[in-house]
């Protein structure tokens, strides 16, 4: 009787280990961007928001309290700041009437400009097979898929679904993630490629061309879905891989920028472009 | 010591049937706020809950509410859809068939018992997920170690909650 009973229960969890290795790999064609994702992202927006109120007080008081205790020392180093930033902003004044100058002569129309929407990462749902976070604006706000998303520092990565309320963005890390990129100094394109840890990879598209430690990595625009020019990582080591650290924290990112730019196509893998159908 | 069993009672059937799925949600719910917690990582603090639950209360942490329950962590973790789902059921599976066993040991043997299975189901998640193209992360070990030494705190806590709550009658 126990013989048969333990028997029954070998066959039991055979079967459910196979039961586990289909859900598993059948899990994976199910794609991320659904529409229930959605639906329990929205739903749960305001407990998200309730359970951060105090959480988010107490990080907002303790930098608060922060910036009494060394005011005085934030203050000499912001006049010293602000004296150079007059004659920056002298030079910037000069660059933008040469520019705009020499555009009227030249004819050029300007670019589609950038809206920024600003939002607070709600839940932070990194896992260690996807990373991803949740923000708290959605289609209400003017979110649409594809979106760049900023932290403070840099890319933080992109849209992935939208809801009502909320919007899912993948992080730069996220082995999904790629990103048409170029090197700051000599222009070289590249991709970028997360890969669920704290570097991500650089392929450069051009071969020839070598990067350089410490090397500024800014969107190239290639493919129109990310505007060009926003800081993304720098150049950490150069082996047979170039690996790039992102210049987002992303254990730390809790203000984010959505900035509303309709994308119009994403880059593969191999560095070819596709038009979105949706 | 007391507190770290709970003795069963079954004066308040409702409010010990909710309490497995409410602790659960809440722990869900804790682990996915941001900026908690130590460089970046925050333990499975639901496996330890439903590790506890599989052990005193099974019987309210049915099969499909404990898959269920998984399913909505793959959602909003937008991992592989099953993932949590099968993990859930596993702990909960495991706990309830070593419970005549683990009920009578000490809390040590319990701890070991919970890092042996959690360590278990990680390395064959991992296997799985990396052989069907998944990258292989050090954040994987990381969780699980912080999993291991958050274990005896989240299983205080549940079971003074347990203790508390239904036991001395705060509901």
């Amino acid at each position: 009787m126990v013989r048969r009973k333990k028997k029954q229960q070998f066959v039991a969890y055979g079967v459910f280990a196979i039961f586990a290795c289909f859900v598993l790999i059948a899990g994976q064609y199910v794609p991320r961007d659904n529409s229930l994702s959605r639906v329990v992202s929205d739903a749960l927006t305001p407990v998200f928001q309730a359970i951060r109120q105090p959480i988010s007080f107490y990080h907002d008081t303790k930098k608060e309290l922060r910036h009494y205790i060394l005011v005085k020392k934030n203050n000499d180093y912001l006049r010293a700041e602000n004296a150079k930033m007059y004659a920056w902003r002298d030079e910037a004044l000069h660059l933008r009437r040469e520019n705009k100058q020499l555009k009227e002569l030249l004819n050029m129309t300007e670019s589609n400009s950038v809206v920024p929407i600003a939002g607070r990462v709600m839940a932070d749902t990194r896992s260690p097979y996807a990373r991803s976070v949740l923000i708290d604006i959605g289609h209400r706000s003017g979110v649409e898929k594809g979106q760049a998303v900023l932290s403070t520092s840099g890319l933080a990565g992109r849209v992935l679904e939208v809801g009502r309320y909320s919007s899912r963005v993948l992080l730069l890390s996220d082995h999904n993630a790629r990103i048409p990129v170029k090197l700051a100094k000599s222009n070289t394109l590249a991709i970028v490629r997360g890969g669920n840890a704290r570097r991500l990879e650089l392929i450069l598209v051009d071969g020839d061309n070598e990067a350089e430690i410490d090397e500024l990595v800014v969107t190239s625009g290639v493919g129109g879905v990310f505007a060009a020019g926003i800081p993304v990582a720098r150049v950490a080591s150069i082996d047979d891989v170039i690996k790039v650290i992102p210049l987002t924290n992303f254990a730390t990112l809790d203000k984010v920028i959505v900035h509303k730019r309709a994308a119009t196509g994403i880059v593969g893998a191999n560095g070819s472009f596709s038009k979105m159908e949706d | 010591m007391r507190g770290w069993h709970f003795v069963p009672d079954s004066r308040l059937p409702s409010a010990n049937a909710i309490l497995p799925t409410l602790t659960i949600l809440l722990a869900q719910l804790i682990e996915l706020i941001p900026g908690t917690y130590l460089s970046g990582i925050m333990p499975w603090m639901t496996f330890s809950i439903i590790f506890y639950w599989g052990l005193y209360r099974s019987e309210y942490l049915p099969l499909w509410l404990c898959f269920s329950l998984g399913i909505l962590a793959d959602i909003l973790t937008g991992a592989v859809l099953g993932l949590y789902g099968l993990m859930y059921v596993a702990i909960r599976e495991v706990a309830k068939g070593q419970k005549r066993y683990l009920a009578m040991r000490n809390f040590p043997m319990m701890w070991i018992a919970f890092s042996s299975l959690i360590g278990g189901l990680v390395m064959i998640q991992t296997f799985i997920l990396t052989s069907v193209g998944y990258i292989y992360d050090p954040f994987v070990l990381a969780k699980y170690v912080q999993t291991v030494f958050a274990f005896p705190i989240v299983y205080y806590v549940i079971a003074r909650v347990h203790h508390h709550l239904v036991y001395e009658g705060w509901i």
